[in-house]
């Protein structure tokens, strides 16, 4: 194949760019006001951002887990051994509190010089997690993770563990069978060391089988509420095993508004919630001919609290409170408290 | 696509108008080149919006007497790089949008599809030379330029990457 049907191919593949003519206008404007080039309005009439906060239970008491995680796990499930898995590692990927859920696995890749091993994967409603073992140390592997489905597009996140030992976490959780078990592929083609230094490339594929720990929705949803010129749908409050994931469709947010950490969860005390991932995009009413979506991850759960939950974002703030004690969900528990609690923009 | 240079002697780096009226012609190649390694028009803008920023922070560094357009094309990658890593916020693709977007294209060629998805999961580093080579139309040695190493390297990195597309490129005697 000669340069110019490479080219052909690659033009068709990525298809022609659009130059938006208005786009000089508005990157002088915002040259003229730097401060504010995080709040540029997109060109679509309605934006629709939908937001998923994951929070992790690093606070989580041992013994609430206990109760919960025996709600959560499917009766299917073995209780797989984690102690091969070392502590550090489990506490890199915010799944100390949960290590018996994480599968071990003993799957080795070969690509050039470099061995990877998975050995070890965790996956839920909100979450998926690999552990890698990198033979020699060279750094964070970058892997793509498809289901039996198709490719889980979604934000990642890498840390690190013990030394040769890295954790990868994308933002999704996989779909599993009805046996409540996940048939992934994962497919690194570099890794990345972590400061500077050349990337590796090379093919390394694995195709591990993880269970999909369940979810407990929190109330029943869609919940349609205001939010000062925002219409928010919150349409999901879960807890899985490790995190409380939550997703909203907020319509009226321009990206700017939302590019940035603008949502907490705050606990019944008013601390807030570590937030361990998120991530927005916007998407297009079905009326119009294109939308985007925003999606977030972060957090951390606020297990072994009662009464309300707060979520609070620009331009105001929404009170929640589950009617139930976390560790007693139940459908419809969550319900709306008197009117909507608005507190000041920050 | 022509790479004719665009040298800098003197300009006024607090004017930014002046600024503007250097970079707008860049713009073009810019937005092709963040549409090419980011996919989505709306990325692709925002990132050259970030990239047109950091340059006009950071413009009092460059080097009289270059080239602006590698330096620009430098931020812009290092741009999309920075919103495809792991931030804390991050932009996803909607799921629904992508895969009928895959299916238009499925149903027109499977292998342009295949492609697509081939092309979208190669490292930053290797979609970069591909997008400067064949979609930008560099050469290489405008492409060492754009990304820091040797020409030869910038070939050797091509070709990996072809190879990982399944595109076995023919190479000439002068390469």
């Amino acid at each position: 194949m000669n340069d110019s049907e490479i080219r052909e191919r690659v033009r068709e593949a990525v298809g022609e760019a659009q130059y938006p003519p208005d786009l000089p206008g508005r990157v002088q404007a915002q040259l003229k006001a730097p401060r504010r080039e995080s709040a540029h309005p997109r060109a679509i009439g309605l934006i629709a951002a939908i937001l998923a906060i994951a929070v992790v239970a690093a606070l989580f008491a041992p013994r609430l887990l206990t109760r919960q995680t025996s709600l959560l796990q499917p009766a299917a499930s073995p209780a797989p051994q984690s102690s091969e898995i070392p502590a550090q590692d489990l506490a890199a990927a915010q799944l100390t509190a949960v290590a018996s859920l994480v599968d071990p696995l003993h799957l080795v890749a070969q690509s050039g010089s470099q061995r990877i091993e998975l050995i070890a994967a965790y996956a839920d409603a909100a979450r998926t997690v690999l552990f890698f073992r990198m033979t020699p140390d060279a750094g964070l592997p970058m892997a793509s993770i498809d289901d039996a489905y198709g490719f889980l597009n979604a934000s990642s996140s890498g840390s690190r563990g013990v030394p040769g030992d890295y954790v990868f976490a994308l933002n999704a959780g996989p779909r599993p069978g009805i046996d409540g078990i996940a048939h992934l592929k994962v497919l690194i083609t570099g890794v990345q060391p972590i400061g500077p230094g050349a990337s590796t490339q090379g093919h390394w594929t694995f195709a591990p089988d993880v269970h999909v720990q369940g979810s407990q929705p929190i109330g029943s949803y869609p919940l349609h509420f205001a939010l000062g010129s925002w219409k928010v749908t919150l349409e999901v409050i879960e807890l899985t095993p490790s995190v409380v994931h939550v997703q909203a469709l907020i319509d009226g947010a321009t990206v700017g508004d939302v590019e940035q950490k603008f949502m907490t969860l705050v606990d019944s005390s008013g601390h807030e919630v570590r937030q361990i991932a998120g991530g927005a995009s916007v998407t297009v009413p079905q009326a119009a001919a294109e939308l985007e979506h925003v999606q977030e991850h972060s957090g951390q759960r606020p297990v072994g609290t009662s009464g309300g939950r707060q979520i609070q974002a620009a331009g105001g703030g929404q009170q929640r409170g589950p009617r139930g004690r976390p560790g007693n969900p139940r459908p419809g528990g969550f319900e709306r408290q008197g009117p909507i609690r608005r507190t000041p923009a920050h | 696509m022509s790479f004719a240079p665009v040298v800098v002697r003197d300009v006024n780096v607090g004017d930014e108008q002046e600024f503007m009226l250097l970079l707008e012609p860049l713009l073009p190649t810019a937005h092709r080149l963040a549409l090419g390694l980011l996919r989505s028009p709306s990325d692709a803008e925002d990132a050259v919006q970030s990239a047109l920023l950091n340059a006009w922070r950071h413009f009092g560094q460059f080097r009289r007497g270059s080239d602006l357009k590698p330096w620009l094309l430098t931020i812009v990658a290092n741009e999309c790089r920075r919103q495809r890593r792991n931030r804390w916020w991050s932009v996803v693709k909607s799921a629904g949008l992508a895969s009928r977007a895959d299916r238009e294209a499925s149903a027109a060629d499977p292998a342009i599809a295949d492609l697509r998805r081939a092309l979208y999961r190669l490292p930053h580093d290797q979609r970069l030379v591909v997008m400067l080579r064949y979609y930008l139309d560099l050469s290489f040695d405008e492409i060492a330029l754009t990304t820091g190493i040797s020409s030869k390297a910038a070939k050797s990195r091509t070709y990996r990457a072809l190879e990982r597309l399944r595109l076995s490129p023919e190479v000439s005697p002068d390469e």
